[in-house]
């Protein structure tokens, strides 16, 4: 997947290198906060099966997104192609010197995408933009259950699950140009659409079913996205 | 050039960013434990097994509760052979110990009790950390106790014996005697392994052994069944009178208070008491009433002196000893059926014993010699039948087969028999009793009357004879086929020569004497008796050899051998010379022999009883 992505985006640098008024070539980086309600709700059934009692040391906490951009510039208006790789994870955990036990949930999406900008307003050399990005979201997600007791493994699994949704996220940001490079500040917020769930082995029929709620749970990346951008103009 | 290097940076950073910035949790809960934590004190509250080594002889019902000092106890385990039998997870219950699988001979049990460690670790709560206490017993398995009760005499009294239990909750044996079906009597309560039961006699019984072990069931111990054992009476073989009774010594002759002998004769019923005695070595007893041939039932009945459960009206045949004799010199076995009994020699008789043997037997060796059987092929009959001796005893006739085909057997040697097919001369259907002499020749009566003189050697007819109106009879024969006698219009003694018949005597048929034949041991001699007047005449012309007065009831067999006469007048057996008539020996008798079926012979000098017994006269 990631292979194909980058070919793709280096087959459109060329050819907007070769058509386009202004080309920008960037990275955008930043924290995005992720909902993942219903493997929070796994998470909060997994210790009741438990003799010991243990903590949630992680809960599908913000954690950085990365998102390099390709874009062209056409005065008040600029579109482009984007990539975003996003990732937050979760784990329930219980250790003392007779052993431990860990439940690791990581969960993370590729989502290439269509960005769409305009530019509202131009006060010196800042520029105040409306963002969107939309595309489809591939979300994989590893399941890792451990369980040690007095030097012997009761239990080492692990379960992968993958899952294809939508995305959108409508934001604001502000760009600083200096030569060839651009500064840029965004803020924006994250919807999935599309309701497909985790599914397992190659079989969208094998899903990853929340047994206490009855029903099927998929990857949720609602959240907000702050992040700095950085963007090379390639027309220079 | 600068611009691509730019990009490649670009891409570069981009594939960093992803393979090494993908979330990974790395946080841990480290709990809180207290990792030294001082064992605790376990308390044993109840626990049914008090001694090092259990004696398993059924189930062991083991209650248990523990208590502990700080930590919970988890579980309380039983292990046998290091195989877990039975898991608790709670401080008491209840373990059924029972045989199982366990074989029998030595086991080792071990009881675990697991408490929680209180360290409040992971490994705790699961089960896997914690204290542990133990404590094993040896398990001694053994089944075999139950058929290990015995019986024996033991200075004349019955002693019954049997394992030690030995587990510790031991408290008594109750021996108990069964009277029928579930009622049963508890004799005797005691600590030891053997019980001495003063009061059998040898009446026969069923002892049951148990286990009184503080529980509130018996436990079944041992069992044994003890079959009546009381000394057999039997008749001492003794030739002639007086007739003894002897029996055996009681086993348990020091249970025995009184031994009393009741006797009834011939069948009465009318039981009476012969002896009484208190000492057990006093076994015999001289019959002061019944006779030669008489049938004596008796019974010999033994007396507990203790108090026996089981010396009840009811039950008195238990402790009598019965038995039948009959009172004589036995020569047969007891209850054989027997028949048809004749001189055939000296010392010889034959007689038919049972349905397919006949049995010659010496009266002055005492045994059987010899013995003939035959078994018809191709259907289920007696043999020997309308069995006849001739005049001397020397050879016999009888039917055999499915055919009825006549068997001619020499006495002498039974083995030496031929067998004729008789029927073209008797008639089909008609199996008369075949006279025979010594020389080979017999009579075959007609069906229809008349009769041939048939001659064995030639298996053809020497002739026939046949009277007009009555037909004739054939009655005998002499041993040397010379002479027969026969009924025609008269009693008639004919000389049969070349194959005529020419009278001799002749006599009244309506009026003929009492007794008469040919003698066995003189061919050329015969007898008659009119009932006063016993006459032997030669055959020859009927003249008189000799005669002399003999005025008895009847006469029941005369032995030419040696003689002399059996008659029998009154309820007295005369023994009497064949020559003047004088008396040999006088011997009563209870049974009335003019009855054939109880009939007597004499053979050489005794008295041979059909009931299987002798009377040795000298």
């Amino acid at each position: 997947m990631i292979k194909r992505v980058l070919i793709i985006l280096f087959l459109l640098i060329s050819f907007i290198r070769a058509n386009s008024q202004e080309f920008n070539f960037g990275f955008q980086s930043g924290i995005g906060t992720y909902s993942m309600k219903g493997l929070k709700n796994i998470n909060s059934e997994v210790p009741q099966g438990l003799p010991f009692d243990t903590k949630l040391v992680a809960d599908f906490p913000a954690y950085f997104y990365f998102r390099p951009t390709m874009l062209i510039r056409f005065n008040n208006f600029c579109l482009g192609l984007v990539y975003s790789f996003q990732s937050t994870g979760s784990r329930i955990s219980a250790k003392d010197y007779s052993g431990e036990y860990r439940f690791d949930m990581k969960v993370k999406s590729n989502a290439p995408g269509i960005y769409c900008e305009v530019t509202l307003s131009a006060v010196d050399n800042f520029r105040f933009n409306l963002y969107s990005i939309i595309g489809p979201s591939f979300s994989n997600l590893e399941t890792k259950e451990y369980f040690n007791v007095a030097d012997t493994v009761l239990r080492n699994a692990n379960y992968k699950f993958k899952a294809q949704n939508f995305y959108i996220e409508p934001g604001i940001n502000f760009l600083l140009p200096l030569k060839a490079f651009s500064f840029g500040i965004n803020l924006g917020y994250l919807v999935q659409f599309g309701d497909q769930a985790f599914y397992t082995g190659n079989n969208k029929k094998n899903i990853l079913f929340d047994t206490k709620n009855q029903v099927s749970v998929k990857p949720d990346w609602d959240g907000i996205r702050i992040g700095l951008s950085v963007f090379y103009n390639l027309s220079n | 050039m600068k611009i691509k290097r730019i990009e490649f940076a670009f891409l570069l950073l981009f594939a960093v960013f992803l393979q090494s910035c993908e979330y990974n949790p790395v946080d841990v809960y480290e709990r809180p434990v207290t990792k030294d934590v001082t064992p605790p004190q376990i308390q044993t509250l109840i626990l049914d097994i008090n001694y090092d080594t259990i004696f398993l002889y059924s189930e062991k019902i083991i209650n248990f509760r523990f208590s502990s000092s700080n930590q919970e106890i988890k579980m309380v385990r039983f292990v046998i052979d290091n195989d877990p039998k039975f898991t608790v997870y709670s401080d008491n219950g209840t373990f059924d110990l029972t045989y199982g699988t366990l074989s029998d001979g030595m086991h080792t049990m071990l009881l675990e009790v697991y408490t929680a460690s209180g360290s409040n670790s992971i490994a705790e709560l699961m089960g896997a950390e914690g204290f542990l206490f133990s404590k094993s017993w040896k398990v001694f398995v053994d089944r075999s106790y139950y058929s290990r009760t015995k019986a024996s005499v033991s200075n004349g009294y019955l002693k019954l014996t049997w394992p030690k239990y030995r587990d510790y909750d031991f408290e008594e044996y109750v021996v108990s005697r069964v009277l029928n079906y579930n009622n049963e009597v508890v004799i005797k309560r005691l600590k030891s392994t053997e019980f001495v039961d003063s009061s059998y006699v040898g009446e026969g019984g069923n002892y049951i052994v148990r286990v009184n072990n503080q529980k509130t069931k018996l436990l079944d111990w041992g069992n044994i069944e003890l079959a009546r054992n009381l000394p057999k009476l039997t008749l001492l073989p003794t030739e002639s009178d007086p007739f003894i009774l002897k029996w055996g010594k009681n086993k348990y002759y020091n249970a025995v208070d009184t031994i009393k002998l009741s006797q009834s004769l011939n069948l009465t019923y009318k039981y009476v008491n012969v002896k009484t005695t208190c000492d057990p070595n006093d076994s015999i007893y001289v019959l002061e009433t019944g006779f030669f041939g008489d049938k004596a039932d008796l019974i010999l009945k033994f007396v507990p002196k203790k108090r026996n459960i089981r010396y009840t009206f009811d039950y008195y045949p238990n402790f009598e000893s019965q038995s039948t004799v009959i009172l004589g010199f036995p020569f047969i076995r007891p209850n054989t059926p027997l028949t048809s009994i004749d001189q055939v020699s000296l010392d010889e008789f034959v007689y038919l014993a049972g349905c397919d043997s006949i049995i010659r037997y010496s009266v002055s060796e005492k045994r059987t010699v010899e013995q003939l059987g035959y078994r018809s092929s191709g259907c289920s009959k007696c043999e020997f039948n309308n069995i006849i001796f001739s005049s001397s005893g020397k050879h016999i006739t009888n039917y055999v087969n499915c055919t009825s085909d006549l068997m001619l057997v020499t006495s002498s040697n039974m083995h030496n028999y031929i067998i004729r097919d008789l029927k073209p001369f008797s008639g089909q259907n008609y199996t008369p009793e075949i006279f025979t002499s010594d020389v080979g020749t017999a009579i075959v009566n007609k069906a229809n009357g008349g009769f041939f003189v048939y001659d064995f050697n030639s298996n053809a007819a020497l002739a026939a004879y046949q009277k007009t109106i009555y037909g004739g009879n054939g009655l005998s024969i002499s041993p040397n086929g010379d002479y027969l006698l026969l009924f025609d219009d008269s009693l008639r003694l004919v000389r049969f020569t070349n194959s005529q018949f020419t009278n001799i005597w002749s006599h009244d048929r309506f009026y003929y004497p009492k007794y008469f034949g040919f003698d066995g041991a003189n061919p050329e001699q015969m007898f008659t008796w009119d009932g006063t007047t016993f006459s032997v005449k030669l055959c020859n012309d009927f003249s008189d050899v000799y005669e002399f007065s003999l005025s008895d009831n009847s006469i029941l067999n005369i032995d030419f051998y040696n003689k002399e006469i059996l008659t029998y007048n009154s309820g007295h057996l005369y023994v009497k010379s064949y020559l003047n008539g004088s008396l040999i020996k006088d011997l009563p008798i209870n049974t009335d022999a003019s009855f054939n079926n109880n009939s007597f012979s004499l053979i050489n000098h005794t008295i041979v009883s059909r009931k299987g017994v002798i009377y040795f006269i000298k």
